[in-house]
């Protein structure tokens, strides 16, 4: 029974991820008619098509993404927004834009991996094992240390930006989260950013032995600092390519986990294979809603997550702290 | 004391320093004669409106952490910086007075924090906090993007926090508001002594707790909104004016006039470093204090980890 409704509703989300796919290709900032848009030669499909696979990449990355970092640190606020994670990673694909113009996508993937792993890692040392301090787990620690990264990473961002008018032009837009609608050099991310969902599956195992504590999961034969550092790894790549195609979105890896866990009845890999369309579907229809609702200009995806996302922290502070007080009782 | 003095040396140094510097002796003549146009229409304005903003931020930093007890509970932490900054542009937007739509933007931001953490201790307090402010953040940016250029652009240099819009009736006005909220600080200097004794002792001496939260809390609200009208949000100097100040003074937890004395010594400093960095661009003096602050966060967590370890 429990199998089947894992089943149906994995099904389930995968028809609303096409769905949304479906809603991208066929409204845009221009108005085009579905006959037109099939027989047209200025590559518009071409260009959305492009767009909603980007989105759909990003979507389920940042999803990913956040829920790690949430098992990882026992803590379900944290996400590669929160963290400050996807901030290190935008200050360093800009220090490597403004230094050397014009790197390839590879270089810039590299950049802002290594910005994301470096905040990643600053984070880890300021909140480490603090696990279940404070209220219903949720440590102080990881929101102020991430508000701290995050905005002395984006102030240094925003003044490489502020410094260069041809930075300005190629960054501003990118800077508050926007998904790319012209082929440059994203596929080596995309590329990436798939291989890892993929890979991200199978230490799940290795992260639910974790969270029953290091001990155990010693113990039972995984090595709690090797899974650390796995995981760690993982989040940081997917967020540092997600961040060199679409900027740092926040907020997306906040939500979507919360939901997917909903889902997914205490299981982690359920969670993640929920999660996944989840975050795909979230992000294609921000995007969507943004191109839709400000024509001929757009609200970019990032401005739609976060506008979203704000009230959506408040939602998961009050469910978790509720919890955690009625478990106290 | 020391705090006062190092303050008059910050303004005198920020008077005199910039592109040109100008000996100490031209500085004072040049304070006296109005026709001096690199201190009276270049560098007064915007010294006083940073001694007049710090002042105010500083004060109400060390107001809210003192009522509530909570190093982190100050207004650029917990949003009331970031409503007051939504107020700003709706206000901007509608046309009304901006100074009432920021206090109306702070008292709502503050409103929600204390309506959604109600009974639940200091650190759900913080964290609602973060997620009102993240919250109005991105309403700004949602209702900013649908202005015209030039507002954007105008707006951009505000938010970041930039003194270089400074006027000296504007700093006046602050000024003159920051002195009013000292006065009425001393006449209830008694009970704000008290606070970091606890309700029960408060309760015990006499305070009449309701009476003096609202004051506190109304305080902060303009204070704030007093100090972002003019130089926008600027993040981390109300955080880490009082800790600052008590480590200089060794001054007891309130510590009000220290941390008031403290963020003005650190928004001039600031002010006078961006003007010094890069003379030419208009350097955000906010960003200046993000370099600052947001270290000093990093800091303050990492040592408190390095003491319960």
């Amino acid at each position: 029974m429990a199998r089947a409704s894992f089943a149906s509703i994995l099904v389930l989300l995968c028809l609303v991820l096409c769905l949304c796919a479906a809603l991208s290709l066929r409204f845009g900032a221009a108005p085009v008619t579905l006959d037109a848009l099939l027989n047209d030669t200025r590559g518009l499909l071409e260009s959305r098509m492009f767009r909603t696979v980007c989105a759909i990449c990003v979507g389920a990355a940042m999803a990913i993404s956040g829920l790690m970092l949430q098992t990882l640190t026992g803590n379900p606020l944290a996400d590669p927004g929160i963290t400050g994670i996807n901030a290190g990673a935008a200050l360093a694909a800009i220090a490597l834009a403004y230094f050397t113009p014009y790197s390839s996508g590879m270089a810039i993937l590299f950049a802002a991996s290594a910005g994301a792993g470096l905040a990643g890692y600053t984070l880890w040392n300021l909140v480490g094992a603090d696990r279940v301090t404070g209220v219903g787990g949720i440590a102080l620690r990881l929101p102020l240390a991430g508000l701290a990264i995050e905005t002395l990473c984006l102030a240094l961002a925003t003044a490489l930006i502020l410094a260069d008018a041809e930075m300005q032009a190629r960054y501003l837009r990118w800077i508050s989260g926007a998904i790319p609608a012209v082929a440059r050099t994203e596929a080596a991310p995309l590329g990436v950013i798939s291989v890892l969902l993929i890979a991200g599956y199978f230490t799940c195992e290795r992260l639910e032995l974790l969270s029953l504590g290091a001990e155990q999961s010693d113990s039972l034969g995984r090595n709690p600092d090797r899974t650390v550092a796995l995981v760690l790894t993982c989040v940081t790549v997917l967020s540092g390519a997600s961040v060199a195609i679409a900027g740092p979105l926040a907020f997306l890896g906040l939500l979507v986990p919360f939901v997917a866990r909903g889902f997914a009845a205490g299981s982690l890999r359920r969670a993640y294979l929920f999660a996944l369309p989840i975050g795909a579907s979230a992000l294609v229809l921000a995007d969507t809603i943004g191109r839709v609702i400000a024509r001929p200009g757009e609200v970019h995806a990032g401005i739609i997550a976060a506008l979203l996302g704000g009230p959506a922290l408040i939602v998961v502070l009050r469910r978790v702290l509720r919890s955690a007080r009625w478990h106290a009782e | 004391m020391t705090l006062s003095l190092a303050l008059v040396c910050l303004v005198f140094l920020a008077l005199s320093g910039g592109r040109d510097w100008l000996a100490p002796a031209d500085v004072w003549h040049g304070l006296w004669s109005t026709d001096n146009f690199v201190i009276h229409v270049l560098r007064l304005p915007r010294t006083a409106l940073a001694v007049a903003a710090g002042l105010a931020l500083g004060l109400a930093g060390a107001l809210m952490q003192g009522l509530t007890r909570n190093p982190l509970a100050t207004p650029d932490v917990i949003g009331l910086v970031q409503g007051a900054s939504l107020g700003h542009i709706v206000a901007l937007g509608l046309g009304t007075s901006v100074f009432l739509g920021e206090t109306v933007g702070a008292a709502f931001a503050l409103f929600a924090v204390i309506a959604l953490a109600r009974e639940q201790g200091p650190i759900a307090f913080v964290l609602y906090g973060i997620g009102v402010g993240a919250t109005a953040s991105a309403a700004t940016t949602v209702i900013l993007l649908r202005a015209p250029d030039a507002t954007i652009t105008q707006m951009m240099l505000w938010l970041s926090g930039s003194l270089a819009r400074a006027d000296l009736a504007t700093a006046g006005a602050l000024l003159g508001g920051v002195v009013c909220a000292v006065f009425i600080v001393l006449w209830r200097a008694r009970d704000l002594r008290t606070l970091w004794l606890g309700d029960d002792v408060m309760t015990g001496l006499g305070v009449n707790l309701p009476v003096l939260r609202f004051t506190v809390l109304g305080l902060v609200t303009l204070l704030t909104a007093g100090a972002t009208l003019p130089v926008g949000p600027i993040g981390f100097l109300a955080f880490t004016a009082a800790p600052l100040a008590r480590a200089v003074t060794g001054a007891e937890p309130p510590a009000l006039f220290p941390a008031a004395l403290m963020g003005a010594c650190l928004l001039t400093a600031a002010d006078l470093a961006a003007r010094l960095i890069a003379p030419l661009v208009t350097l955000p003096t906010g960003l200046i204090m993000t370099l600052i602050g947001a270290p000093y966060l990093i800091f303050f967590l990492w040592s408190e980890k390095r003491m319960t370890a």
